[in-house]
């Protein structure tokens, strides 16, 4: 008897465990079109990985090994050229074109250069995210703050863009990200821009928001973070992955 | 610039609409008042006169026709220069020099040419004078004129219309590059596709509201200058103005909105990347 009620439970375990996977790459392979005479090129070659939800996954790579290609073929900014791409259990391709903007709202996305609006305050910044998915004016007045006080922000929230340093401009980037509570955070490169000590508090943010239950997947190619998180590291080289470790370090 | 040209487009559609008007109403005063006046000589019998009007009426289908005699027509004469001396003094002098006339109505403009070459033919002999062509030139004139001024306000405004589509569409394009950065956000926060394409596709509308509502208020400052008394075409222009306001609304708010929605869509399909 407890035998069989232990294989049902490893049965819906495992049931559970197909569900727990946040992003699925599946042989994904991607070319550019040939560009002016020149042949088309090849940026992610068969790459297959599994991401489980809740989980912290530092992604990393030379320049160009194709972390960035990455990120926009999960966002479908870019059409995968061959595999596929499933985002909690559904096959991206799949998404009309007109229903991405559902695919979206689950991702936070934040990169190196920050993409914040310089003509808006930071907390108009953020709010902008919720004004354009038609978001009732309560709910952004009780929601802005709350993501501002997260990063650490509050103070700052009138200020402009260009009167931010490197790591705030970092933290408004991400509390625009963490404004529509998404499933999963990308961050491309998030310190590339930012001296060690402020990157290490953007990290810190990061892992809070992952200890939240947000899954992030981590781009970069600096070896200090990857060797002081001790997460999960897949490697990237020659366009294609080269090693997936837990609790990985840095290694080209 | 692109409100310039959508207010010239509709300003045009609309001056198309009253020169139609317009053209009508003139062409409909002069075939009321057109008739033909067949003059016979002066010898002629008047039971022969009137033999010539009962065949005319069987011939074709007329609206009247009218009498005039001799003695008629000296007495209509007297009546309208009774008071200038000189003329009754010379009238008497030459006795009545006044023909007897038929005055035909017909019902249709196109009948004239047929009535007066019916009358020609049979009766050239007593027939003095036969006073149509230049009413019939008249009439044609305006068709002409009228056509003509279709024409080329057609040509024209098809001409406007593509070339506030273009500008318009330039004009949107144009916003769309300058708000790369914005849209690209936009999209990274989950903007939905309409939401985007509706930024765009409101600042068209805005344009062509604004384009129609200026082009209207031409109009009107035309139309009030015109009920003031001056009036160089002799024209009812702002009585057809008020008598066609819900027409001419819906003309100008559709020229106008419609033209600049449409090229903000098409700039929206082509530029915008959702």
């Amino acid at each position: 008897m407890q035998s069989n009620l232990s294989t049902i439970s490893k049965i819906s375990q495992g049931e559970k465990f197909k569900i727990k996977k946040m992003i699925t790459f599946e042989k994904v392979t991607k070319t550019y079109p040939p560009h002016k005479n020149k042949t088309e090129t090849l940026v992610l070659n068969e790459v297959s990985f599994q991401v489980e939800k809740g989980e912290f996954l530092s992604i990393v790579g030379a320049s160009g090994a194709g972390k960035t290609t990455l990120i926009k073929l999960i966002l479908r900014e870019e059409d995968v050229t061959n595999g596929k791409i499933l985002f909690d259990g559904t096959d991206i391709s799949t998404i009309p074109q007109r229903k991405l903007y559902k695919l979206r709202r689950r991702i936070g996305v934040i990169f190196q250069d920050y993409k914040l609006l310089c003509s808006k305050t930071v907390y108009e910044n953020i709010a902008y995210a919720l004004e354009v998915t038609g978001a009732p004016k309560e709910e952004i007045k009780r929601d802005v703050p709350e993501v501002l006080e997260i990063v650490g922000l509050t103070e700052q929230a009138e200020q402009f863009p260009e009167q931010l340093s490197g790591g705030e401009s970092q933290r408004a980037a991400i509390a625009r990200a963490l404004i529509h509570d998404p499933d999963v955070i990308l961050a491309d490169e998030p310190t590339g821009d930012i001296d060690p000590y402020h990157s290490k508090n953007i990290i810190n943010l990061l892992k809070k928001i992952n200890k939240a239950g947000t899954t992030v997947l981590l781009a970069t190619h600096d070896k200090d973070i990857v060797n002081h998180l001790g997460k999960r590291v897949i490697t990237l080289r020659d366009k294609k992955v080269v090693s997936d470790v837990k609790n990985g370090r840095f290694r080209l | 610039m692109a409100i310039v040209v959508l207010v010239a487009t509709g300003f045009l559609a609309t001056s198309l609409l009253l020169a139609r008007e317009v053209s009508e109403d003139v062409i409909e005063d002069i075939e009321a008042s057109a008739d033909i006046s067949v003059y016979f000589n002066l010898a002629t019998p008047e039971e022969q006169i009137l033999e010539i009007g009962e065949d005319l009426e069987n011939e074709f289908n007329l609206l009247g026709v009218d009498y005039v005699s001799r003695h008629e027509a000296l007495e209509s004469f007297r009546a309208r220069h009774g008071d200038n001396e000189v003329l009754m003094e010379a009238l008497d002098e030459v006795g009545n020099r006044f023909a007897a006339t038929l005055n035909i109505k017909a019902g249709e403009v196109e009948d004239y040419r047929a009535i007066s070459d019916y009358v020609r033919s049979n009766h050239s002999g007593i027939v003095d004078e036969i006073d149509f062509y230049r009413r019939k030139e008249a009439i044609e004139s305006i068709f002409d004129i009228t056509s003509r001024v279709q024409k080329s306000l057609l040509v024209t405004g098809v001409i406007l219309a593509l070339v506030s589509v273009f500008i318009v569409f330039g004009t949107i394009r144009l916003s769309i590059y300058s708000l790369n950065e914005e849209i690209k956000i936009m999209k990274l926060v989950g903007a939905s596709n309409w939401f985007m394409r509706g930024s765009f596709i409101v600042q068209g509308f805005i344009l062509g509201l604004i384009a129609s509502v200026i082009s209207l208020l031409l109009l009107f400052a035309l139309a009030a200058l015109m009920s003031q008394g001056y009036n160089p075409f002799g024209m009812d222009l702002d009585l057809h103005i008020f008598g066609n306001l819900s027409f001419i609304l819906i003309l100008q708010f559709s020229v106008g909105i419609g033209l600049s929605v449409l090229s903000s869509l098409i700039a929206v399909r082509r530029y915008l990347k959702v």
